[in-house]
């Protein structure tokens, strides 16, 4: 509800509130009050006189600012109706009802309180209780509240500010222009294992390693030069000896006129950190050189084998030799070849999962790419007398790739197709662009794959259900990784018992970065 | 060691130098080689193969391995380009090295396990020989 029978003074005015001199309180003497007044609104702080009864006599022009009203809404009211009867704060209730009427005085009393409007003040308030001027003589109390609600808050930040720094983790230490410790938190004790008393006023060059010696100075220096240190990773020494491993972020502490006058510096230890960096390193590196060495060794001896059976095979009359021995001979010589397949798998898996693979980039015509995987899997495809279709659309253009591998991308697509269509079935070869992208298309009319199976083919290890079809199931994981490093997208889409159509697509290429090997198929 | 003058394809003789350390393999594309009527030296490491390039006559091609005891295959080929009535003679790598070497001053690299009819084909090729039989259509 309103009080205020004057609209004239909008509460929140930004203008100085006009407070009406004209009016007597206190004073008979107009002089007296006049000079009172303006010692009254000369005062910073808001200041309120309230009569015996505890209504509002008159507040300073800092009071009505401050607290968001004007002389009509307070003026003649008890204070704790004022303001939608905001002001009935209990404390300030039991300091004017019971303490002043006693002690006459109350000093720096702290009040917390959220007002409607303004929200919430901290208040220290001071109150007299005195005697008006003669002949009234009245009793009148003079209530001063100074307004902290900032400086409190602004302690309450430094202190969690405070709190932050002591408790963190990390080691927190500042230090002067000649690297004397100023200060030193708890992450520092635990860090470097001294204590704050024994750090402080020591020179931090006491936490150089052996191996860092005078470090710590040189890189006060090129504080005080003006350069940044951000999470530079060295090795200090702790109080027990042990060198460690930390990561500093190193920043200069002005004065307030800008000179440097020392350094803050938030060092982390990543010695954890670091010795399991280099174990996962070593980890990886011992596995691929593994798996390099295993499949290397392979080859060889598998070598032996293929050439050994494709020579007998050569030397053995056809007529003296049984069908049988010819039919053991090419068992031998497909599973030998079929190991040769799955080493070379596991090493170009080694190779994806270490991040190491390169590519050797050329501009590669799409066209001559599919003819020349459709021409490496003839020999199958004419096995099972499967046709292949093919629907390459004109002028397709070109793709950055390293030719090589996307021709085992493609081939393992194509030979999978070929691998789980029947006998004389079709398998359809599409080429076309789709915007900026070439995409290859390899329809089969296998079995299909069950819905629920088509999220995973393209894992590691993923393999048909269909025991006779036995690979490294690495073939779709390795020409999804192959298309991905070359920034294009795999998918596949079946039904089961309608065939397969796996696709990727690469973007086109708009400029020719070295001209691609010819290499002639067949 | 010796040159074999098989001579059952009836086309001219042409001779190949197979650097290899593995016996098997050596002496399986020895015997593939001269089934196809090929004149073949062999050698088991880099040295070797420098020593017999430098006493034969002139061959149309070497094939190399290129992991090798002794001097291995890259040495070779650095070997080899110093010494002028050898250098141009022309080198297929024959590897199962994971990491595609280099092939500035090779003719052609055939990965292990050796697939013989690709490396018949290319071998032909290089010699001169015309490839008669056309496996696929």
């Amino acid at each position: 509800m309103s009080n205020s029978n004057d609209d004239k003074e909008p509460k929140n005015s930004e203008k100085p509130l006009d407070v009406p001199h004209k009016r007597r309180f206190i004073f008979t003497d107009t002089d007296a009050e006049d000079l009172f007044l303006s010692i009254m609104n000369t005062a910073r702080d808001p200041l309120v006189i309230l009569d015996e009864e505890l209504r509002v006599r008159i507040g300073n022009i800092s009071f009505y600012k401050n607290f968001h009203v004007n002389p009509a809404e307070t003026d003649g009211r008890l204070i704790f109706d004022i303001g939608n009867g905001q002001w009935n704060i209990s404390k300030l209730r039991s300091l004017l009802e019971e303490i002043l009427p006693t002690k006459k005085t109350f000093d720096d009393f702290e009040v917390d309180h959220e007002f409607q409007e303004i929200g919430r003040k901290v208040m220290l308030l001071n109150a007299r209780q005195v005697v008006g001027p003669a002949p009234v003589s009245e009793k009148l109390i003079l209530l001063a509240i100074e307004d902290v609600t900032e400086k409190t808050a602004a302690i309450e930040r430094a202190r969690r500010l405070a709190n932050i720094v002591q408790f963190s983790d990390d080691a927190i230490i500042s230090k002067t222009k000649n690297g004397v410790i100023t200060t030193w938190n708890e992450g520092a004790e635990a860090i470097f294992g001294y204590t704050k008393s024994e750090a402080i006023g020591k020179s931090i060059e006491m936490l150089d390693a052996p191996e860092t010696k005078g470090e710590t100075m040189r890189i006060i220096n090129r504080i005080i030069g003006g350069e940044v240190v951000h999470n530079f990773e060295t090795k200090r020494i702790r109080k027990d000896g042990r060198i460690i491993e930390v990561s500093v972020s190193i920043s200069p502490i002005k004065d307030t006129a800008g000179n440097v006058i020392g350094a803050s510096k938030i060092a982390r230890d990543i010695t954890v950190v670091k010795q399991l960096e280099r174990q996962r390193d070593q980890a990886l590196k011992a596995r691929e050189e593994l798996i390099a060495v295993v499949s290397h060794e392979l080859k060889n001896p598998l070598t032996t084998i293929t050439s050994s059976v494709d020579l007998a095979k050569r030397v053995l009359p056809l007529e003296k030799g049984p069908e049988k021995a010819q039919k053991l001979l090419d068992n031998i010589y497909v599973a030998a070849h079929r190991m040769a397949r799955i080493t070379s798998d596991l090493l170009d898996v080694s190779k994806f999962e270490s991040g190491h693979f390169p590519l050797e980039l050329a501009t590669v015509e799409a066209i001559t790419l599919i003819e020349e995987v459709i021409t490496l899997s003839l020999p199958l495809a004419l096995d099972k007398a499967i046709r292949i279709e093919k629907h390459i659309a004109e002028e397709i253009g070109d793709i950055v790739c390293d030719r090589d591998r996307m021709v085992q991308a493609l081939l393992n697509l194509l030979n999978n197709a070929i691998k789980f269509t029947g006998e004389g079935g079709v398998i359809g070869v599409d080429v076309y662009r789709v915007n900026d992208q070439i995409r290859f298309q390899i329809k089969d009319t296998g079995c299909g794959i069950p819905a629920e199976q088509l999220p995973h083919v393209f894992e590691r290890f993923w393999q048909a259900k269909h025991k006779q079809y036995l690979g490294s199931g690495l073939g779709l994981y390795i020409t999804k990784s192959i298309v991905e490093t070359h920034g294009g997208k795999v998918g596949v889409e079946s039904r089961d018992g309608e065939g397969s159509t796996f696709y990727f697509t690469l973007p086109v290429s708009n400029k020719a970065i070295t001209t691609a090997p010819a290499t002639k198929a067949a | 060691m010796a040159a074999l003058d098989t001579q059952t394809s009836g086309h001219t003789c042409k001779s190949i130098l197979v650097v290899e350390d593995e016996p098997t393999i050596r002496e399986n594309l020895k015997m593939l080689l001269e089934l196809e009527g090929f004149s073949v030296y062999t050698a088991s490491n880099g040295e070797e193969g420098l020593k017999v390039l430098r006493t034969i006559p002139r061959p149309c091609l070497v094939l190399l391995d290129l992991l090798m005891p002794v001097m291995n295959g890259m040495e070779f080929m650095e070997a080899k380009s110093h010494e002028i009535t050898i250098a141009a003679i022309p080198v297929c790598f024959v590897s199962g090295v994971a990491e595609k070497p280099d092939m500035s001053k090779a003719a052609a690299f055939v990965k292990k396990p050796i697939e013989f009819g690709g490396l018949l084909k290319f071998v032909r090729q290089y010699c001169g020989i015309p490839n008669k039989e056309a496996k696929n259509p």
